[in-house]
């Protein structure tokens, strides 16, 4: 055969095959249709082939794959055509088209509708055809199966958009009658009854009296969820159940499921050598949670066992298992003895032979702790701890340049002769810093260079280090990501230099291709303005296709709060064309929701219903409130809500305006609000106030905000509840009205708002009260504070605010009781109840408040015991004073009328963490608090002169406060 | 006018029958396509490497797109994790084997080349393909393989001891450790085979295969 191929008897194959046109001159390309997805240039750069070229197959063929990498085309050919002595070459192509959106209607939940669409499988962006839409409809039908729904039908509408190449798909269910549980079957060896079992699945309404629940999937995952939590707790730790299948009966419309259980044998384990709870057990042996019985995992339980001990100082504790034989009826029990050992405590922890870093620097990265008082009585340690600390160090090092930094832990126990301390010593052995020397950039487009050095940390001169390197690895690489080259790579090799201790790096870098941003298609939009999301979308046509723009416009969206959903997709995110179509898909949130809150109010809020208790009693107060918000208004994202709040001492309806992102800004927010309230939180006299504001809020820069406001008030007082001399009366209880401008500064640099430890904030509020006609006022008022925060040593914090107000009365009549300040309470002093610093009435001795008030509070925030309870000591001082000139840090009060001086109060606080900030119990004790007379008798006594004056009175010295956050 | 209306009209006729297809879209893997042409000097190097007469028919086409697909998806996965590509100096001692084997001189290879519609270059690029997927599969795959006692035991007795009486009857079967490495060898092969062959089942369910009708005929499903 060979001989014969050689010989030139064999046929030419390939010739034979091939069109006469090969060879020919290309006179000219063209596409059908001539409408094509991408644009001429695009496609010329893609093709590779021109005019006068002589048409050959593979350049053709490399055509063709090229044209349909861009994922643009379902089918490509390529046609001959004889023209002039040459060919024209014709594309003829069939466009791609794209999944848009996709919807799911007609389905009663569950599923949601989440779920459903989920279930189509058909992804935003992805390349759509016909024949996806028969498995779309079978995941669809088996997800309506599983939620009961056994006669649906499913039809389909797809909406074309040629021009974008978009495909919308619509899918429209008859979901039929959602078929009812019935009686479920246990098969294989259960070892409970029916009865408990058929009780555990919770199919029954109201254990059987009104027949079965409806079929879902989720009601049936609980079920054997339930089952499996029931046979652990009776010891079947192996227990399996599956569902085997679910019958349903088209006739009853209903569905058994068959359950296929294999209860297994009982395990026991045992402990013995110390006590271990059962839940601790549970938590610690991986048998439970693997629900097997093995060797490793034995193994791993008696591990975890002994680091359980470790933690609590018994850190010679030796763990080990026994599995005894099996009793007849295949019972397991598994005995792990513990020895446990001496308990030490960890006395001791040095760092030494560190010189780069100091021992802060080392110190505040090691978990291992030294014994201290209260929350650390045994110190923490354990071997893993201590491998941990030295991984730390080490890291610390390489990640600076010591190459061959080493690190040893030595561990002494009976430590300065006591038997149960421990020492550990962490001597470190730092070793030659190693310097980049040189580094050579390639790959890197030249007008870029400047750019990307400056990503750099590994320059010449700094110390080398992997991690640096890495880092500038993921800088790079993030530069370019979001720069539109998605397939850039970055390569770094390192030579070890002539010099001693330095390094030569090579970065080589594949920017591969960019993709621009063709354009934004945005959909799912009902009530929304289109505007709306055009300002706040951070890509923009032409501009390279960026990941961080893509995700900042979704954040810049969810921000507005009103789309339940915001998703980003690249259209045809493998095709390799250069400009990509960005869609957005958006489902915006429900227009109404309504909230209803419950809870209750206790502390020293109580009295003031008769005058006995001036100076407050301990009180409780339930509360209720509803609200409804209307989201979303005008398609504008505003917000409308109305809130009603009812409690024993307050009531208040308030209807509020919200206008986010004010004017398509997103440092401005405008509110109106407007309340009607009537309170009682000054024991004083109950309020009836109404207000309405206006406030524009700037934020200006990450911790700085500035707030523009201007209220109307009317405020006016109830006299049947005022609780001071009935001369005063008409003088304090006239009716206020009061329009003020008034401006905030708030600048917030605290590293956590609920419970900061370093950092600060300070906030100063001015407002003045304009004398128009009709308003009964005319003041000028400034309240600021200052706190700031100061870590102490690790977890102690020592935190401190001081705070002032002034209220200058521009007018010849006294400013009306509402309008004063009212302080003293769990954030402002707490040696007073809520609002009882300050002037009092002569008579009755409730507070009436003051023109100005001065605060200074201190705290030492300090752990306690475990992790979740803290402790504080604090210290406030101040006062409410009758007038900025009376302002005084007199300890003593001169009499009972002098409430001009300075409070003092020390106290203890305990802290409980919890995810809303921590929950609150403040003790304190003030030795000064204020003396007054007061009034024993009714209402009409005080009117009409009987009762009994003069009763001494005088703020209870000790104080508790009980409430969420820290004090500031 | 009747006769010009028909003379145009087989003009026509004969102007469209002048538009031939050159290339099409034969069959696709997601991003991945082979082309009409590719399949046809896929399968006229087959019949030179082979050195076995062409057939082009539907059925070959087919294959041809199979392993063309194949080739696209390691093709994939050679470009995303960047191994060595051979150099042409490799392409070149192994075209000299190739010559060596076809005892031709240089000229006749090159006339050979010829013959089935092939530049040297065109072949060269075959080689450094083939060269391609060979180191792919032997640092990919060849390194996960293991071969147990048990399984070389099992060989020998169910497999290469039937076929040694079979071929040999009359000849001592020589014993396992004599052929311990030889066997280990093919069970190398075997399972790398099949490990490779698990792969590209993997990779194709992670794209959708579409196969064209005009080249491969109706009847294919993917």
């Amino acid at each position: 055969m060979l001989t014969c191929l050689l010989a030139g008897a064999a046929p030419t194959w390939g010739n034979e095959n091939l069109s006469t046109f090969y060879g020919k001159t290309i006179e000219s390309i063209r596409f059908e249709p001539e409408k094509q997805p991408l644009s001429k240039e695009q496609l010329a750069l893609l093709i590779g082939l021109r005019t006068g070229d002589t048409l050959a197959e593979v350049p053709l063929s490399k055509a063709i794959e090229k044209l349909w990498t861009s994922g643009r085309y379902t089918d490509i050919v390529a046609e001959g055509e004889a023209k002039g002595g040459g060919v024209e070459v014709i594309f003829v192509t069939t466009a791609a088209s794209f999944v848009s959106r996709v919807t799911v209607e007609g389905v009663p939940e569950p599923p949601n509708p989440a779920q459903l669409t989920n279930a189509t499988k058909l992804g935003l962006g992805d390349p759509y055809d016909d024949s996806l839409l028969p498995g779309a409809e079978n995941s669809l039908q088996e997800v309506l199966r599983s939620n009961g729904f056994y006669v649906a039908t499913i039809r389909h509408e797809t909406n074309s958009r040629p021009e974008t190449e978009e495909t919308d798909i619509h899918f429209y269910i008859d979901p039929g009658p959602r078929a009812k549980l019935s009686k479920p079957i246990f098969e294989g060896e259960p070892a409970l009854s029916e009865k408990r079992l058929i009780r555990l699945t919770n199919f029954q309404r109201w254990y059987g009296l009104r027949g079965w629940k409806d079929m879902d999937s989720r009601r049936v995952q609980r079920a054997v969820e339930r089952m499996r939590d029931a046979y652990l707790k009776t010891e079947h730790l192996e227990a399996t159940i599956r569902i085997a299948s679910v019958d349903y009966d088209p006739k009853s419309v209903t569905v058994t499921p068959h359950f296929l259980i294999h209860a297994g044998p009982s395990v026991f384990v045992k402990t013995e050598g110390a006590k271990v709870s059962k839940g601790q057990l549970r938590r610690l042996l991986p048998i439970y949670q693997e629900r097997t019985v093995d060797r490793e995992l034995l193994l791993e339980g008696q591990m975890n066992l002994e680091r359980y001990f470790e933690a609590q100082g018994f850190y010679d504790a030796k763990v080990s298992y026994s599995l005894a034989d099996p009793t007849p009826n295949g019972a397991q029990t598994i005995q792990f003895r513990i020895q446990k050992g001496r308990r030490y405590r960890l006395v001791h922890l040095s760092v030494g032979g560190n010189k780069y870093f100091d021992q802060q620097t080392i110190r505040e990265r090691l978990q291992m702790i030294p014994a201290r008082f209260p929350r650390y009585r045994r110190g923490q340690f354990s071997q893993s701890l201590m491998e941990q600390d030295e991984a730390s160090i080490l890291d610390l090092y390489r990640s600076n340049g010591f190459r061959d930094a080493e690190v040893k832990a030595t561990v002494e126990r009976g430590y300065k002769g006591k038997d149960t301390d421990l020492g550990v010593d962490l001597e470190i052995k730092e070793g030659s810093q190693w310097f980049v020397i040189d580094l050579e950039l390639t790959g890197v487009d030249l007008q870029l260079l400047d750019v990307i050095r400056g990503l750099l940390a590994s320059t010449p001169g700094q110390p080398y280090s992997v991690a640096s390197v890495a880092a500038d690895r993921d800088n790079v690489l993030n530069w370019y990501f979001n720069n539109g080259y998605p397939d850039a790579t970055f390569d770094a090799s390192v030579v070890v230099a002539d010099e001693p201790n330095r390094i030569k790096l090579k970065y080589a870098v594949t920017e591969g291709r960019r993709n621009f941003v063709r354009d934004i298609l945005v959909s799912g939009l009902k009530a929304t303005r289109p505007d709306l999301v055009n300002h706040r979308l951070a890509v923009t046509p032409g501009q390279p296709l960026s990941q961080g723009s893509i995700v900042e416009t979704q954040r810049r969206l969810y921000d507005l709060g009103i789309f339940a959903k915001v998703d980003v997709a690249v259209q045809n995110p493998d095709g390799r064309e250069r400009d990509k179509y960005v869609l957005l898909q958006v489902e915006e949130a429900k227009k109404y929701s309504l909230n209803l809150g419950f809870g209750a109010e206790f502390g020293r809020i109580g009295g003031g219903s008769s005058f006995d208790a001036p100076a407050g009693a301990s009180g409780f107060s339930p509360r209720g409130q509803i609200g409804l918000t209307r989201s979303n208004i005008f398609g504008l994202a505003h917000t409308a809500s109305a809130t009603i709040r009812v409690s024993s001492i307050q009531q208040r309806l308030l209807a509020s305006y919200l206008a986010p992102q004010f004017l398509g800004n997103e440092n401005f927010n405008l509110t109106f609000s407007s309340l009607v309230d009537r309170s009682r939180d000054v024991r004083t006299y109950t309020s009836n106030r109404s207000e309405s504001s206006v406030q524009l809020g700037q934020k200006v820069s990450r911790g700085i905000t500035l707030q523009y406001r201007a209220t109307a008030r009317f405020v006016f007082i109830d006299r049947n509840s005022l609780r001071i001399d009935p001369t005063l009366i008409p003088i304090y209880s006239q009716p206020v009205k009061t329009i003020a401008a008034s401006a905030s500064f708030i600048q917030d640099h605290r590293d956590d708002p609920l419970d900061a430890r370093r950092g600060f904030y300070n906030t100063l509020d001015a407002g003045y009260a304009v004398p128009f006609s009709g308003t009964s006022t005319n003041y000028f008022r400034l309240v600021a504070k200052n706190s700031t925060y100061h870590p102490l040593r690790r977890e102690v914090v020592f935190a401190r605010t001081t705070s002032f107000g002034w209220l200058h009365n521009l007018d010849n009549e006294p400013v009306p009781l509402p309008e004063n300040f009212y302080a003293g309470g769990a954030s402002t002093h707490r040696g007073f109840p809520d609002n009882q610093a300050g002037p009092r009435d002569l008579i009755t001795g409730y507070p009436i408040g003051g023109a100005a008030f001065l605060f200074f509070q201190h705290e030492l925030r300090f752990p306690l015991v475990g992790t979740n309870l803290s402790g504080v000591l604090f210290h406030d001082m101040g006062n409410v004073f009758s007038s900025l000139d009376n302002i005084s840090f007199r300890y003593r009060q001169r009499n009972q009328q002098d409430f001009d001086y300075t409070v003092q109060a020390m106290g203890l606080g305990f802290r409980i963490k919890t995810p809303v900030g921590p929950l609150r119990l403040d003790l304190a004790y003030a030795p000064n608090t204020p003396r007054f007379v007061g009034f024993a008798g009714s209402r009409d006594d005080l009117i009409n002169g009987t009762g009994q004056y003069n009763v001494p009175q005088r703020v209870s010295r000790f104080q508790w406060h009980f409430s969420i956050g820290q004090a500031f | 006018m009747l006769r010009r209306a028909l003379s145009i009209l087989v003009l026509a006729g004969s102007l469209q029958a002048q538009r031939v297809v050159l290339d099409r879209v034969a069959a696709s893997a997601g991003q991945q396509v082979v082309t009409l042409s590719a399949i046809r000097r896929h399968l006229r190097i087959l019949a030179l490497v082979d050195n076995s007469p062409l057939e082009d028919t539907i059925e070959a086409r087919r294959k041809a797109a199979d392993r063309l697909i194949d080739q696209a998806l390691i093709h994939r996965e050679i470009e995303l994790s960047r191994y060595a590509a051979p150099t042409r100096a490799e392409a070149e001692a192994r075209i000299q084997d190739f010559i060596k084997q076809r005892n031709v001189t240089r000229e006749q290879f090159e006339a050979l080349l010829a013959r089935y519609g092939f530049s040297e270059d065109d072949f060269t690029e075959e080689v450094l393909w083939r060269i391609s997927v060979t180191r792919f599969i032997d640092f990919r795959f060849s390194p996960g393989v293991q071969i147990t006692d048990d399984e070389i035991r099992k060989y020998y007795t169910d497999e290469f001891v039937p076929q040694f009486r079979r071929r040999a009857p009359d000849a001592p079967t020589p014993p396992l450790d004599d052929v311990r490495e030889q066997v280990s060898q093919v069970l190398m092969l075997r399972k790398t085979n099949q490990a490779v062959d698990q792969w590209l089942a993997q990779m194709r369910a992670t794209v959708k295969v579409r196969y064209f009708e005009p080249v491969l005929g109706a009847e294919v499903k993917p």
